[in-house]
């Protein structure tokens, strides 16, 4: 058995807030190295695989000198460049500036560890440069491919064979996959459009216009981009067309969805839930559940929420770093103080950039943290003065958090999720605090697949 | 390979990159090296050489007299012909490039550069003059 080579690392700058330990793969070594512009001008730099710099303490250094000395003595290295402060972070200039990737922690930390990651598994195996990541969900059993797939093991620092090409993946084996959270599969780039043949293919047969990776994975970078764009000093007149765009793009694929029963969605939907937290995830699959939800409620725009859902947390990345950092249930009185003002911190940035955005999704954004019994924040509105779309918001918050997998916490299924909403909520109505009576109809309505009212009486109508 | 008597002019108005295209071009063989802030400073300093200089290494964006102008300058100016000019620059945009080529530019060289970006481009630069 042969162990993995180690993976170095050279990390550029000194900083206490951000614990790079946690983001590291396995295998890799860091070493901290203090910047020395002399040293770095003369190429006295020590080896490392990929680079990370932290923002120097010297603001005479410009970005673009930084990025051109590093270069000089990293020719072929992953050089990142990590900013701890919202002010810091442009991450197409700092990209511009010849950096291969620009990262804001901590809420891009899950991005930088699967970046850190793909780049450590790259390097300590190169034959992967040939094969190109496909997504397990893509894949239907009993299909006969005309690619073989592989798999990763990390044990063994080894590519072994899963399906062979002109051969069917069998249910099991496709299950194997699922569970032992192999996410990823690898098919040689030779056999790439044979995969993408074969994807259209399954995907005309089943209805739909893309699979939903790629719409997932085309909804988290749209958010990614919004969120960044939000960041940047210059007034960006097509912010709000990005958001737009997102809810249009999420649009297209609910309806495509809307032609099945409800249960069959939040089958779809289950892929949403194989993967970790991430900051984008959250704002993307809170969107969506909020899209989903608003349609099971009957309400008339739904697409409205799905806006509040993409931009509902954004106010949390203007937090102190301190606040930002810390779990809620460890906060101080002053942290929580300031923690509490990220709704209104989230309506100040979009109001700053100019977005316009209609009354409701501002009123959904503010209110997602007021709960029915009066204990939420800021205002602390009890149930009858809280608006119903930042109460499908504050219950599409809550269902992404419990069905998604965070270390140490099992996850649950979307009926589990409902089902503990509907218990923690339902004993008093008086002390509830997530509306229990949405709660019952979308149970009803998503899980047991009763109509809606709205459906009821003009079933062929599209809520767009 | 290269004349190691060709006098350089490396024009940017930073300095750590003045010193990175410097020891870049040191170690690719060439001793005689001079320095501009800009582009007015680097025009001056053509005209007033001691030695004719025969290699401009220029960045675009600079105060008072950009990359751009000075590369025009010179090619407008018949003592100059026939000094290899290069462009190292951050500005990468398609219609720069073009511009840049319209200009009469010899090698474009987008920043940050490794060692091997600068060598390569100077090589051919070398070989193009050498021909004529």
């Amino acid at each position: 058995m042969q162990s993995p080579s180690v993976f170095n690392i050279v990390v550029f700058g000194t900083q206490s807030e951000f614990d790079l330990t946690k983001v590291l793969p396995e295998g890799s070594v860091i070493q901290n190295v203090n910047y020395d512009i002399d040293k770095l001008a003369e190429g006295e730099v020590p080896p490392g695989e990929l680079v990370i710099c932290f923002p120097p303490s010297d603001k005479s250094i410009s970005m673009l000198e930084l990025a051109q000395l590093l270069r000089m003595g990293y020719p072929s290295s992953l050089i990142f460049y990590l900013v701890l402060r919202r002010e810091d972070f442009e991450k197409k200039r700092i990209i511009k500036n010849g950096f291969d990737n620009a990262f804001l922690l901590p809420w891009e930390s899950s991005e930088l560890q699967q970046s850190l990651g793909e780049a450590a598994l790259y390097s300590r195996l190169p034959e992967l440069k040939d094969y190109a990541p496909v997504k397990v969900l893509d894949l239907v059993a009993e299909k006969v491919l005309d690619f073989g797939t592989k798999v990763y093991l990390p044990v063994n620092n080894k590519l072994v064979t899963i399906g062979r090409s002109g051969e069917p993946l069998s249910g099991d084996k496709l299950r194997m996959l699922n569970e032992g959270s192999y996410g990823t599969v690898f098919v040689h780039k030779s056999e790439l459009s044979n995969f993408h043949d074969y994807t259209k293919k399954v995907l005309s047969e089943m209805g739909q216009i893309q699979s939903e990776t790629e719409r997932q994975e085309k909804m988290r970078v749209a958010v990614r981009e919004l969120v960044s764009d939000l960041f940047v000093d210059d007034v960006q007149e097509n912010t709000f067309g990005k958001s737009k765009a997102i809810v249009e793009e999420l649009s297209k694929t609910v309806s495509a969805m809307m032609k099945e029963q409800y249960p069959v969605i939040m089958k779809k939907m289950e892929s949403l839930l194989n993967e970790e937290y991430s900051f984008y995830r959250h704002l993307s699959n809170v969107s969506t559940y909020a899209m989903i939800f608003s349609m099971a409620m009957g309400l008339e725009k739904p697409q409205e929420v799905a806006v509040a859902g993409v931009l509902h947390d954004v106010g949390k990345t203007a937090l102190p770093l301190e606040v930002a950092n810390t779990e809620e249930s460890q906060m101080s009185p002053h942290a929580l103080e300031a923690y509490h003002k990220h709704p209104q911190l989230t309506i100040d940035v979009i109001k700053m950039k100019r977005v316009p955005l209609h009354e409701r999704i501002t009123k959904a954004i503010l209110q997602h943290h007021e709960r029915c019994d009066g204990s939420g924040y800021p205002a602390g509105l009890n149930g009858s003065r809280i608006c119903v779309e930042a109460k499908i918001l504050a219950i599409a918050d809550e269902f992404d958090y419990l069905t998604t997998l965070k270390p140490g916490q099992t996850k649950m299924t979307p009926k589990d999720a409902l089902d503990h909403m509907i218990k923690e909520n339902g004993a008093n109505p008086v002390v509830m605090k997530l509306d229990v009576n949405i709660l019952v109809t979308l149970r009803e309505v998503l899980i047991e697949g009763k109509l809606t009212k709205k459906e009821d009486k003009n079933a062929k109508q599209s809520p767009f | 390979m290269f004349a190691p008597t060709t006098r350089v002019l490396i024009v940017d108005d930073m300095s750590t990159m003045r010193k990175i295209v410097g020891k870049t071009c040191k170690e690719l063989g060439f001793s005689d090296l001079t320095e501009a802030a800009d582009g007015t400073l680097a025009w001056e300093a053509l005209q007033n050489a001691p030695a004719p200089i025969g290699l401009i290494i220029s960045d675009w964006n600079m105060p008072n007299c950009t990359g751009i102008d000075l590369l025009k300058r010179v090619r407008a100016d018949s003592r100059f012909k026939g000094v290899p000019f290069i462009l190292v620059t951050a500005e990468a945009e398609q219609h720069q490039v073009i511009e840049a080529v319209k200009a009469g530019v010899d090698q474009y060289v987008v920043k940050p550069f490794t060692k091997d970006d600068l060598k390569t481009k100077l090589e051919s630069v070398y070989k193009k003059y050498a021909k004529s």
